[in-house]
């Protein structure tokens, strides 16, 4: 008899702690999951003195970490424009549209890196195609879309090499809310 | 992976679109979403939803999920850029869970199967079937229980925890260009964020009586500059008790209090079940007919609402701002009185109508006219009908129901939110699709449903008056 009220007891305590858990903010993290809600704040400062945007970041990578990427602003003063890509640990991901912004750095994936540093001569070109002015910036925490054990052939990793397979079977896991900088 | 298949499926499953809605109003105004009174209605007409649902299906575990996204919210928003306002089209989002665990601490519902409790009908405790052999004596279910176990001598006493929530707020979706890895889009939060919760104890004393008793919480949230948000710093917070009961089947008692003021009152009627007990042949094949009759403490004087209560002026003569103080404000009530009729006419007609009548306590003045309000008899009509492609299987609980309903509203608040227009109502429509199979013996249910301007959704939130709302929802019970 006991045993059976203990039993009850802690499946009791077990649900009461479950139902506490499943309330407005479990629906929450399922949404914004589902539209990858920026989930982390970083940090963006210009130096002028160096003429470089340095942005630095706490979060760490998971079980399928693939890498860190880096975004800015398209426009110049414009909070709402889309973002491109001008940070990423692979050559692969560089294409005619961001060329002259991307710069590859292979600290990008490691999980341990906390910053990225934009300089000449990528800050220049967007200086010299956007202008100076007030520029957002993102860090994306990217994944692998398949464990170690499933990324096959079959799967899409045709390649068996990351750097290869990196444009073509990557998701951003967790996105950074905006940091704004003003270059000068 | 696995959490990344989970999200496809229940996207799958849900048949969530995403599909660009019809243009709104020039700005947005929150209204209902700061009417903490008006959430606390709605976190619990959802949780009485829930527990019809538990109720009529006997359920143990009842787990409840739904994402509803609303677009074309066009918002004069600050760009950090200029620091100058613009237009910003943003998607208003509204999530729902809701988990519900039933111990049974003295005997438990009829059957060990889900499908075979199914299969008495919908569950009903002492529903007369005679599918499949189940066949069950109603005087001996009844009388002799009764004469065998006495009121104080249960065999089916039964032990529930439920938490509802409910996340409402405004987003904006960005875009970004990964390079060759292609593009893709994120979310930040945007404006105040509304999360309400209910936490509730249960007690079934199958079939005497039931009754809830619990807490609501509504917090409010700023997000950052930056569009993220924590869970930690509510700006604001309020707290509010309920009880719910309900007597032989047929009584309905919910009160709602907050600083030990009651701030809603219903009493409700279901005509079916006390007809049951006096002819237990007839009301059963019935659609369920219900009476209910509310007060709520609705209208207060205070930042958003959509009128003034009494004058547009205070007692010395001046005008009403919201930023008076409380002893300023005027107070006053809504009375409704409903009447329903829901439910399968055989196994594949199914029909859902509503009337409810309505009446302020005091005289209501109009925000933006400063005139007073007219306020017209009847809040909500609506009409719903549906066919239940599965009808020859609706006795072991699977069903698969397309539904097309209309509606006619009336709200003080339509007028401030409407694209074009002055009039206090809107007529609406919906189309839902609905269904559930079972996985072995579990039952699985799917809703998809589209609506303009239909009452259900605009007594959830009035904001969404002349936008197109897109909802799915996915359960598991058993």
């Amino acid at each position: 008899m006991k045993r059976t009220m203990s039993r009850y007891i802690a499946i009791l305590a077990a649900t009461m702690i479950a139902t506490v858990t499943a309330c407005s903010y479990v629906v929450d993290m399922v949404e914004r999951s589902i539209t990858k809600r920026a989930s982390f704040s970083i940090t963006a400062t210009y130096s002028a003195l160096d003429d470089k945007v340095t942005i630095t970041w706490d979060e760490s990578g998971g079980g399928n970490f693939a890498g860190f990427e880096i975004y800015m602003t398209e426009e110049k003063d414009d909070e709402y424009s889309g973002y491109i890509i001008i940070g990423g640990p692979y050559n692969s991901i560089e294409t005619s549209a961001v060329a002259n912004y991307y710069r590859t750095d292979s600290n990008l994936g490691l999980s341990t890196t906390r910053s990225f540093v934009l300089q000449d001569p990528e800050l220049a070109n967007v200086i010299s195609q956007h202008g100076v002015g007030r520029y957002f910036f993102r860090v994306g925490i990217i994944d692998w879309d398949e464990n170690p054990d499933k990324r096959t052939v079959a799967n899409g990793y045709i390649y068996q090499a990351p750097e290869q397979d990196y444009p073509a079977n990557t998701d951003i896991s967790e996105i950074s809310g905006l940091a704004m900088v003003d270059i000068n | 992976m696995k959490y990344r298949v989970l999200i496809i499926l229940m996207l799958v499953l849900t048949a969530l679109p995403v599909m660009p809605g019809i243009s709104g109003a020039a700005v947005y105004e929150a209204s209902t979403l700061h009417n903490a009174v008006a959430r606390s209605e709605t976190v619990m007409d959802l949780f009485f939803e829930r527990w019809e649902r538990i109720q009529n299906m006997e359920l143990y575990f009842d787990w409840f999920g739904k994402i509803n996204w609303v677009q074309g919210f066009n918002i004069n928003a600050v760009n950090q850029g200029t620091g100058q306002k613009q237009a910003v089209d943003m998607r208003l989002v509204r999530a729902y869970g809701s988990m519900t665990v039933n111990f049974p601490v003295l005997g438990g519902y009829a059957g060990t199967d889900m499908k075979k409790r199914l299969q008495h009908g919908t569950g009903k405790y002492s529903q007369i079937e005679e599918a499949n052999g189940l066949v069950r004596d109603a005087a001996a279910d009844t009388e002799g229980q009764k004469a065998d176990e006495g009121y104080f001598k249960p065999k089916s006493l039964i032990l529930g925890f439920t938490a509802t929530g409910f996340h409402y707020g405004l987003t904006r979706e960005g875009t970004i260009d990964r390079g060759s890895a292609g593009d893709e889009s994120f979310t930040d939060y945007k404006y105040t964020q509304f999360f309400d919760d209910v936490f509730a104890a249960s007690l079934l004393y199958r079939p005497y009586f039931h009754i809830h008793a619990g807490l609501v919480l509504s917090q409010q949230f700023e997000p950052r500059d930056d569009g993220t948000m924590s869970y930690a710093d509510p700006v604001e917070r309020s707290k509010r008790y309920f009880v719910a009961s309900n007597l032989l089947s047929f009584l309905n008692l919910n009160a709602t209090t907050r600083k030990d003021e009651m701030e809603s009152l219903a009493v409700g009627f279901i005509i079916n079940e006390a007809l049951d007990y006096v002819s237990k042949k007839v009301s059963r094949s019935f659609p369920q007919l219900t009476l209910t009759y509310k007060q709520l403490n609705l209208f207060n004087d205070r930042l958003y609402d959509p009128v003034w209560v009494e004058s547009y002026y205070m007692s010395d003569g001046s005008p009403k701002t919201s930023a008076m103080n409380d002893a300023e404000r005027d107070e006053a009530k809504l009375y409704t009185l409903s009447a329903g009729m829901k439910g399968y006419l055989g196994n594949y007609f199914f029909i859902d109508l509503f009337a409810e009548a309505q009446k302020p306590s005091a005289e209501l003045v109009s925000r933006v006219t400063k005139s007073k309000i007219n306020y017209a008899v009847w809040r909500d009509l609506r009409a719903l009908a549906g066919y239940n492609f599965l009808g020859d299987r609706l006795n072991t609980g699977s069903f698969l129901l397309a539904s097309f309903g209309f509606s006619r509203f009336w709200d003080p608040a339509i007028p401030i939110h409407r694209d074009s227009g002055d009039n206090y109502h809107v007529w609406g429509g919906v189309f839902q699709l609905e269904g559930r199979v079972f996985a072995g013996s579990v039952p699985l249910g799917m809703q998809f449903q589209v609506s303009r301007n239909y009452s259900p959704e605009l007594r959830r939130m009035v904001e969404t008056v002349d936008k197109w709302v897109y909802e799915g929802s996915f359960n598991v019970s058993f």
